[in-house]
């Protein structure tokens, strides 16, 4: 019996091989159950407007009762958007990745929540302090412990 | 895993999912009967406080990281959680008929894919015989007729055990047939649950497993699954009463051993790891309880479980570490042998392509962005208007933000 996490994806995977993903969407990689990679771009009116990324995530086998790991591909080819929430090493700061996350979401939720965060983008700008977190941040995302202050109010 | 990694394969070959159906309305039907979490149909389904159903394992599962329902937040812990018995007859039932019906979809599907002109005939003599009504037509359309024959899906599903018709809950608890082969502990391989004794008693007569295990460990596993610390604990399957939720923090570590030994639990590892194995007992435990009587596992099975889930976590502290170290450097037999499960999963995966495509979507978490509006769920991503997912998960709307920046964990 595979393990569950296994049947899971490859639940998911079927899923998006069957149904074409939704828009903007493209997978370009699933070769194994470690790591996959999204071709993401945002379709429409927004500051992003004929730029592709690349959306990296990786699993292990608490997934899905933990979050993949996930981030933007940052390497000789690929950047990752200029966005208040996206560190330039590719990171993340996005709730639903940490304490947010629930297991019924799904790596495609994932990538429309993330094509979401950048439609709705106001302003292009870095987040703040993210030279001092480039320069001393974890390989894996998922080792930063994003701090949310919720200042809504 | 390493042994097994065929038999995961063929295993692999039993994996369903809505997509055995081309029909949306079926494909629709096969999702409501499926867990949100793991997406298999439901086992032991539980609803909690909010009236949400999930599987029991996976909600105890969830609920001992976070007490609150997954899908809608509300508060939830696992005291509250209540079985429940009408989706899990629901869910028997539709194991027996799920591979028939598959079948029928599949004739359906070809017949309308098929070029037009079967279908002009019958129209035609309608309209020249006077006689010939709707009945009549009917009557003429092979619809759901045995007549095609027709190789049954390469998945057939599983024979589900037909569910004994007395409502009241037996203490006899065979288990059904397709559970009987269990991953022996000791070397990996699958064997029928009633030979597992024996093969364990003639030294598995394999190589040994491949799964990094301390051997005093896996030792400490043999031996109670060879029975040879039976005799001080009960085999409580059957009985009834859920395991109690223990206080950890007041046990002195030895007791935390008796507790396992109780319950023929290995004894061996520190303290930490003392705990999480008897929480994961409980968990699994209690889990299993959950199902109907004539459902449930042998206590023996669900020793299995426990021994491989410790091999798991055990991976995952190492793969973890070894990622950040050298990452995709070379690849371990776990990630070896997923490749392999992975290819069978795309192989099933591409040849569905090619039939006809409905969109459903998955669940949309909704982010507030710095600075940024709340998103528009806008017509791009193509969310299907007529969706039936009642289980959307709506995140905070608003959600955090990030503070100046990150702070390094450990
Ligand atoms: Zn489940
Ligand atoms: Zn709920
Ligand atoms: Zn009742």
């Amino acid at each position: 019996m595979a393990a569950v996490y296994m049947r899971r994806l490859g639940k998911e995977l079927r899923e998006i091989e069957t149904e074409a993903p939704p828009a903007g969407l493209r997978l370009l990689k699933a070769d194994d159950f470690d790591t996959w990679i999204f071709q993401i771009e945002v379709l429409g009116d927004s500051l992003y407007r004929g730029e592709r990324f690349a959306l990296k995530f990786r699993f292990d086998n608490t997934y899905p009762f933990s979050a993949p790991a996930v981030q933007f591909v940052v390497d000789s080819q690929m950047r990752a958007p200029v966005h208040p929430h996206v560190y330039t090493n590719g990171h993340i700061c996005a709730s639903i990745l940490g304490e947010d996350w629930s297991p019924t979401l799904s790596v495609i939720s994932v990538c429309i929540t993330i094509q979401s965060m950048l439609a709705s983008c106001k302003k292009k700008e870095l987040p703040e302090g993210n030279d001092t977190y480039v320069r001393t941040a974890p390989d894996n995302p998922k080792k930063t412990h994003f701090v949310y202050d919720d200042d809504t109010v | 895993m390493g042994k097994n990694n065929v038999q995961d394969l063929l295993n692999n070959a039993d994996i369903q999912d809505p997509f055995d159906f081309s029909q949306k309305i079926l494909q629709d039907l096969d999702s409501a009967v499926r867990c949100k979490i793991c997406s298999e149909l439901y086992a032991a389904p539980v609803v909690l406080a909010c009236g949400h159903c999930f599987c029991s394992l996976c909600a105890r599962s969830q609920l001992s990281e976070k007490e609150a329902c997954p899908a809608c937040w509300k508060p939830a812990t696992e005291d509250q959680l209540r079985i429940n018995p009408a989706m899990e007859e629901a869910v028997i039932a539709w194991k027996a008929a799920r591979a028939f019906v598959v079948r029928l979809a599949t004739d359906d599907h070809i017949r309308q894919m098929r070029p037009q002109t079967p279908e002009l005939r019958p129209t035609k003599k309608r309209r020249m015989s006077p006689a010939s009504d709707s009945d009549i037509e009917m009557l003429e359309q092979p619809a759901a007729g045995p007549s095609t024959p027709r190789k049954p899906t390469k998945r057939p599903s599983s024979p589900a055990q037909p569910r004994p018709k007395s409502t009241a809950r037996s203490r006899s608890s065979e288990p059904p047939v397709d559970d009987k082969l269990i991953d022996c502990p000791a070397c990996a391989h699958r064997v029928h649950m009633d030979k597992i004794n024996q093969h364990l008693d003639s030294g598995c007569k394999l190589p040994p497993s491949t799964v990094t295990t301390s051997a005093k460990q896996k030792d400490a596993w043999s031996k109670i699954f060879s029975g040879e610390t039976r005799k001080k604990g009960k085999d409580r399957t059957g009985d009834d009463a859920p395991l109690p939720k223990v206080s950890y923090a007041v046990l002195k570590e030895k007791q935390i051993r008796e507790l396992l030994a109780e319950h023929d639990l290995p004894t061996t590892g520190e303290r930490s790891l003392l705990i999480a194995r008897h929480q994961r007992w409980i968990t699994l435990y209690n889990a299993n309880l959950d199902h109907h009587p004539s459902q449930r596992r042998r206590t023996a099975e669900l020793r299995t479980e426990l021994r491989k889930w410790e091999d798991d976590r055990k991976a995952i502290t190492k793969r973890g570490t070894a990622k950040e170290v050298a990452q995709a450097v070379n690849l371990t037999q776990h990630q070896r042998d997923n490749k392999a499960e992975f290819a069978v999963l795309v192989a099933r995966a591409r040849p569905k392509k090619a039939t006809v495509a409905v969109s459903t979507s998955s669940g949309l978490a909704e982010l507030d962005a710095d600075g940024c509006s709340s998103p528009p769920v806008d017509k791009e991503h193509d969310l299907d208007a007529s969706d039936t997912q009642v289980d959307m998960t709506i995140v905070d709307p608003d959600a955090p933000r990030p503070k100046e920046s990150a702070i390094l964990v450990e």
